[in-house]
This record gives C-alpha cells, sequence and structure tokens, in this order.
C-alpha cells in the first residue's frame, strides 16, 4: 500500500531558487547576443573613447551592476511574457543606412515636415539640421557643448534602475539631443520617426532638456513594415527647468507582428513645468512594455500621463507608471484606457509615491479597460505608496465589456453588429483621444488615431 | 367595429397572427396570442395597464434579444420579420423610439445618424450620402422637431433632458424616414410644450404610405396624434380595440371595466 499525499510536497531552498533564476534562465539567448556587445564597450579603456562613446560605456557598465530583472523578484516584470523577445535569436544590429521610405501616413495627416528618420536603429548621418533648429545627435555637437551632454547622461544613465533601457542606452549609435533654450518655443511640434525596413536591433535615444519656460511638443511615431523582425530598445530622457512645457506623444504601430519595443521615458520635471505625456499603442508586435518614470521635484511641478492602448490579435502592451511626488503642491494626473480584443492582453501597473516633501501633493490615477472577447485579457494594478500626510491622492480601475443595450441602440438603427461594436469601442477612447486636440498642432491627430484603431479592430472593415 | 369596416385590396404593412413572447431564457410569458393588423396610412394606439405586455410587443418588433417568440407569426410587407435581424428589420424600415433612449457617451450624434442613414442605403442599393451632403440633408429635418443644430454636435442622448432624448428619437425616425414606426411611450416624462413638439414631429411624418404604432398609458398624446384605432392589451392580448372615443372611456372609467376579472365579478353580482 502506497502513502496517500494529501499536500504537495514543500518546494526545498534550491526548488524556489530555481524558481527565481527561471526567468534569467530564459533570458539566456538574450543575453548571449548581447554580452559580445556589451562587454568590450565595458571595458575599453575610456580615455580613448570619444563623449559619446564613454556615456555608451556608462550605461554597458549599468547593464552589468544591474543584471536582467528577475520575474518573480521584480515587480515591473511580473507579468510580462518576455518569449517573444527571447523565443528567436536576436537579429542583427544594421550597419547599413538603408534609405527608409516614410511608413506612416501621419506626415500627410498633420501637415507637419518630419524632423528626422532613424530607420533601422540609424540615425541619418547627413540629416545635420537647419541652423535654428533646436535638436542635434551628440557625435556632430562642438565639442565644447559635448561635455556638458556627456554629464548629464552619465548622472541619467547611472540613476535609472531598468537593465533592458541600459542596453539601448548603451549600444545607440547616437543620441538625439533636443535643446531648447530658456524662454524659448519651438514653434512646431517636431515630428520623429523610428521606422524598421529590416530586420533588426534598434536602440533609438532621445535626450531632451528644456531650460527656463521653454516650450516645445515632440510626436514619435515607432513603426515597422510587415514580417520583419525588430527587437527595439528606446529610451527619452528628460529634464525640464522651471516653467518649462513638454509635450511628447508616442504612436506605437508595428505592422509586424514580430517586433518586440521595450520603451522607457524618464523624466525630471523642476519648479512650476508641466510633462504632458500622450502615448498611444496600436501595434500588432507582439510585446510592447513601456516604463514611465517620472520624478516632480520641484514645488507646484505637473505631470499629466495619459494613455491609449488598442491590441488585437496576440499583441501584448505594458504600461508601468512610476511618478514620485517629491516636493510640495505638484500636481499630477493619469489616464490610461486599454481595449483588448481577440487573445491580446494589455497591462497597467502605476505608482503613485508622495514622498515627505511631497505635501500638498494633488495626484490622480485611472486606469479603465474594455475587455472585448473571452480570451483577452486586461490586467490592471494601482498602487499608491504615501509619505506626507497632508495629499489628495485618488486612484481608480475600470475594467468592462461592451453595453449589451447600447449595442442594440445601434443595431436597431441598421447599423450592423460589427460596425455597432467599432463605434462604441471608439467612443470608449475618443474623450481621452480629444486632449490631443488641446496641444496646438496636433488636431488632425484624433482622426488619425481614430483611423488606426479601427484599423486594428476590423482590419477587414478598412 | 372600425377595423372590421376598412377593407383594403392592398396587403397589410404589419400582420401579427397569435403571438406568443416571454422573457428570453425560460422566463416569465408575457404575449399571450396576440392579433394585429395594421395598414399603410393608419395610427393604431395600444393602450393597456402595467405590465399588459406593450413594451414587450415593441421590442418584439425591432428584435431585442431579452424577448424570445414561442409561438405566432410577424408579416412585415409580407415578409417573415422574425427571421430578421435587428439592423436589416430597421433597414427595411421599421423604426423604433425607445421608452427610454440610451445614451451613448462618445457616439457623436451627427455621426450616429450618418451611420444609420447610410446602413439603410446601403442594404436597399441607393447611393449613400458624404459628410458634407448628409449635413445639408439632415439640417432639413431638425424643424421638424425644433431641435437646434448644437444637439447634433453632442453626444447620442448623453446628458439630455427627458424630453430632449424623446425629441431626438422622432429626429431619427425623420432622418430615417421608416415605414413602420413604433413609438413606446413616447409621451412618458414629457412637459407640455415637449409633447406638443413630439406630438407635432411625427403629425409631420405621417403619410399615406407608412404607419404608426403608438404605445401610450394616457389618453393626453391621442390629443394630439389621433389615432385610426385604438386597442386594449391586457393579460398579453387585445382584447378590445375602437375607434379614438375608447380612449376617451378608459381615460374616464380606466381599465378595470375591460379585464376579464372585472366582467366575471359584474356578472356575479
Amino acid at each position: 500500500m502506497t502513502m496517500m499525499t494529501l499536500f504537495p510536497p514543500i518546494p526545498s531552498a534550491l526548488d524556489t531558487a530555481l524558481m527565481i533564476n527561471n526567468f534569467t534562465d530564459t533570458l539566456s539567448p538574450f543575453e548571449a547576443c548581447l554580452q559580445p556587445l556589451l562587454q568590450p564597450l565595458a571595458e575599453v579603456c575610456s580615455t580613448t573613447l570619444t563623449p559619446v562613446q564613454q556615456v555608451k560605456q556608462q550605461a554597458a557598465k549599468q547593464f552589468f551592476a544591474l543584471g536582467l530583472p528577475k520575474r518573480q523578484t521584480s515587480e515591473p516584470w511580473k507579468f510580462v511574457d518576455l518569449k517573444p523577445l527571447t523565443a528567436n535569436p536576436l537579429p542583427a544590429v544594421q550597419n547599413t543606412l538603408e534609405p527608409c521610405r516614410l511608413p506612416y501616413r501621419l506626415e500627410k495627416a498633420l501637415k507637419l515636415p518630419v524632423t528626422l528618420t532613424v530607420c533601422n536603429g540609424k540615425f541619418p548621418k547627413d540629416a545635420s539640421p537647419k541652423a535654428a533648429a533646436p535638436w542635434q545627435l551628440f557625435s556632430t555637437l562642438p565639442p565644447e557643448q559635448q561635455a556638458t551632454w556627456q554629464t548629464w547622461l552619465t548622472t541619467a544613465i547611472t540613476t535609472q534602475q531598468d537593465a533592458f533601457c541600459a542596453v539601448g542606452q548603451a549600444l545607440t549609435e547616437d543620441y538625439w539631443l533636443l535643446d531648447v533654450p530658456a524662454n524659448t518655443t519651438v514653434a512646431k511640434p517636431l515630428v520623429v520617426y523610428v521606422n524598421q525596413s529590416q530586420s533588426s536591433m534598434a536602440f533609438p535615444q532621445w535626450a531632451v532638456r528644456l531650460a527656463e519656460n521653454a516650450q516645445a511638443t515632440v510626436v514619435v511615431s515607432c513603426s515597422s513594415d510587415a514580417q520583419l523582425h525588430a527587437y527595439i530598445q528606446a529610451c527619452a530622457t528628460i529634464e525640464l527647468a522651471a516653467g518649462a512645457t513638454l509635450n511628447w506623444v508616442y504612436l506605437i504601430n508595428h505592422t509586424s507582428e514580430n517586433v518586440v519595443q521595450l520603451l522607457n521615458t524618464n523624466a525630471i520635471v523642476h519648479e512650476n513645468a508641466h510633462f504632458n505625456l500622450f502615448a498611444v499603442n496600436a501595434t500588432n508586435g507582439k510585446l510592447v512594455r513601456h516604463a514611465i518614470d517620472v520624478a516632480l521635484v520641484g514645488e507646484t511641478a505637473k505631470a499629466t500621463l495619459n494613455g491609449i492602448t488598442v491590441a488585437a490579435g496576440k499583441t501584448a502592451i505594458h504600461n508601468h507608471v512610476q511618478l514620485t511626488h517629491n516636493a510640495p503642491s505638484c500636481e499630477s494626473s493619469q489616464v490610461f484606457k486599454a481595449v483588448v480584443a481577440d487573445m491580446a492582453k494589455s497591462e497597467f501597473a502605476g505608482t503613485i509615491v508622495v514622498t515627505p516633501n511631497g505635501q500638498q501633493t494633488d495626484a490622480k490615477q485611472l486606469s479603465k479597460n474594455m475587455v472585448l472577447s473571452g480570451k483577452a485579457k486586461a490586467f490592471a494594478r494601482p498602487w499608491l505608496q504615501i509619505d506626507a500626510d497632508d495629499v489628495k491622492c485618488s486612484h481608480g480601475t475600470t475594467v468592462g465589456q461592451l453595453d449589451e443595450q447600447q449595442l442594440f441602440y445601434l443595431v436597431s438603427r441598421g447599423i450592423a453588429p460589427t460596425a455597432a461594436r467599432d463605434a462604441l469601442t471608439l467612443a470608449f477612447v475618443v474623450d481621452l483621444l480629444s486632449e490631443l486636440e488641446n496641444i496646438e498642432g496636433l488636431a488632425a491627430l484624433k482622426v488619425e488615431c481614430l483611423l488606426l484603431f479601427q484599423e486594428k479592430l476590423s482590419p477587414q472593415a478598412v | 367595429m372600425m377595423m372590421m369596416m376598412m377593407t383594403t385590396t392592398t396587403p397589410p404593412l404589419l400582420q401579427i397572427t397569435n403571438l406568443h413572447a416571454q422573457v428570453a431564457d425560460g422566463g416569465k410569458k408575457i404575449l399571450n396570442g396576440l392579433t394585429l393588423t395594421v395598414h399603410a396610412g393608419e395610427v393604431h394606439a395600444i393602450m393597456g395597464p402595467n405590465g399588459s405586455g406593450k413594451s414587450t410587443l415593441s421590442k418584439v418588433l425591432a428584435g431585442h434579444p431579452s424577448i424570445e417568440v414561442t409561438e405566432g407569426e410577424v408579416l412585415y410587407k409580407g415578409q417573415d420579420l422574425l427571421a430578421l435581424e435587428p439592423n436589416e428589420r430597421a433597414n427595411l424600415g421599421v423604426f423604433l423610439a425607445f421608452q427610454y433612449p440610451i445614451e451613448l457617451p462618445g457616439v457623436n450624434n451627427t455621426a450616429f445618424l450618418h451611420m444609420a442613414y447610410n446602413a439603410k442605403q446601403k442594404a436597399n442599393n441607393l447611393p449613400e450620402l458624404d459628410e458634407e451632403a448628409f449635413a445639408v440633408y439632415l439640417k432639413t429635418k431638425l424643424p421638424i422637431v425644433e431641435m437646434k443644430d448644437d444637439y447634433l454636435q453632442r453626444c447620442v442622448n448623453a446628458g439630455f433632458s427627458g424630453g430632449e432624448k424623446k425629441r431626438n428619437e422622432i429626429l431619427q425616425m425623420a432622418v430615417l424616414n421608416p415605414s413602420l414606426s413604433i413609438l413606446d411611450e413616447t409621451d412618458s416624462g414629457l412637459d407640455i410644450d415637449a409633447l406638443r413638439i413630439v406630438a407635432n414631429g411625427v403629425n409631420q411624418l405621417k403619410n399615406s404610405e407608412n404607419a404608426i404604432l403608438l404605445v401610450t398609458h394616457y389618453q393626453r398624446l391621442l390629443d394630439y396624434i389621433t389615432p385610426d384605432v385604438v386597442h386594449v392589451l391586457a393579460n398579453g392580448q387585445i382584447i378590445t380595440s375602437g375607434d379614438k372615443s375608447l380612449a376617451l372611456e378608459l381615460e374616464a372609467k380606466g381599465y378595470d371595466w375591460l379585464l376579464p376579472s372585472a366582467q366575471q365579478q359584474e356578472v356575479a353580482v
């Protein structure tokens, strides 16, 4: 007679260790691909390096210092399935500059000239800006200006805690620098295309400094042609001086399913400055993770973070927000909406941290999700961590489905059920999309986004 | 009675025969063998006490999924109406003005009307209108319900008052030009002025080609829209029909005297 086991065996310490390491193990092919690129960079003697190379070296060192995250112990990565990144060998870094066609009709819709196209991770060498332009590539800056950027970027890199982000910071070909002098308004939105026309890794980096009372709007559109494989590790490093305003818009729209984009947006916001982020995710790519880390460090600083995710197929989109109120009387608002269809997955994980300095904080956080199919999933993980006693913080989340009564109302007017579903789904995000109309020069983007969403939800209808 | 006297050679617009219906998934039985014939050019009022099945009848005709038909037949222009999807019914000219119009936050009123109009045009192989042409067409319909332009830029019924919602229903009716309009308690929740506006709208839309089914509790609406026939619905059946004087009689005497239990009591006394 055998003994019946009533309880499963308690995992031994060794099992637990293996479980914890499992995530890192699955990352090992990924690490193996990157190691040969990062190791020499970290070890080469720095005196022989140019300033931009020294910055990259710092990032490589940061990568090894941090190590890749362990899923079981690293909260932000708990729900992120990195298989799309690790299942296949990473594509190569492209060394030839392919002429990239403008992939996306955005330019036409916005009626704005393209400031810059980053193709397969390569910054165009000939695209030196016009004299009056506020942006430059790091490597082509006059030497006397390189030192200040080097110091600034090195600090930013050593304080960020994301090993994936460090990969991009280390392996990027160059940094796109936007430097707006005090009391200057950049008249028109700057439009940056990040396009993949070949299977490739790409590490576009944006570094943005707005001086006192400066204002600018940047639209970053990320796309890739059908069929190709790509791993894009992008990062925007931002610092806004007192009274500055930056509108930063992402449009992530990959045609290919085999695209993984990991994206970091790190912003430091000083006194009375305003960081206004709008992130639109309507991609076919298997995985997008956007980590947003905003620190409000001066009195009455403000952050507005809005995100819309529309995902179908097998796409997984993660928005991870860390918003720190580290000065009195700051204001922040986060609204993230997600629509998931088919087998898509979305996650919003947002933390508002109020430090003891953050008295009189006014912080709002809202995650609203619509799940359109039985196999789609929406996760919402809102957190507050408050270490001050005079604050106003709210957070909320909703997960719902289309309202049957509303659907019937539309159908009873002759509208086909599929069209009715699309109309109600778009209605769910349209109010947030209207925020784009408040940014000068971007009114046309709303219609464009609606079209994009429609394409994701009913590809056959368009 | 009035209905009996009507002789016509054209087939009826709507012919309901022995209709039985219940709340979907084996719920309460509500309609118990309802029979009703409506010809083009007629206005029929359906009256009856609470719970008699008036709204259920409206829902069955529009194809609401919450009601299940268990027996009987509904022919609309000679076609089996119950075999059609709700949007197909609408595109063939069946229109239900909701008792409680649904709010659609985020759906622009003009875009909604445009979508509905073009769906109908397309289904009937008629030319669709582009945005500009539709805006012109829509503008001609606004005076019917005395609506201002700014309603069109708002979201469908969102934040509308009760009266505005009902006017918006009639605006939809005007835009879609249905053959059979079912107005489900369109008078409920309206003040006198709104009632007049809504009724005027319906009267303008009424013609010899279409028919209107007025579902109502009160005789008041019938002061504004004159019915050709008044039916009393009780326990899921039409128990009596008459001309508009029946409505006045109901107003004076209530429904009790018509109900089977009341009749029996009278006999017993």
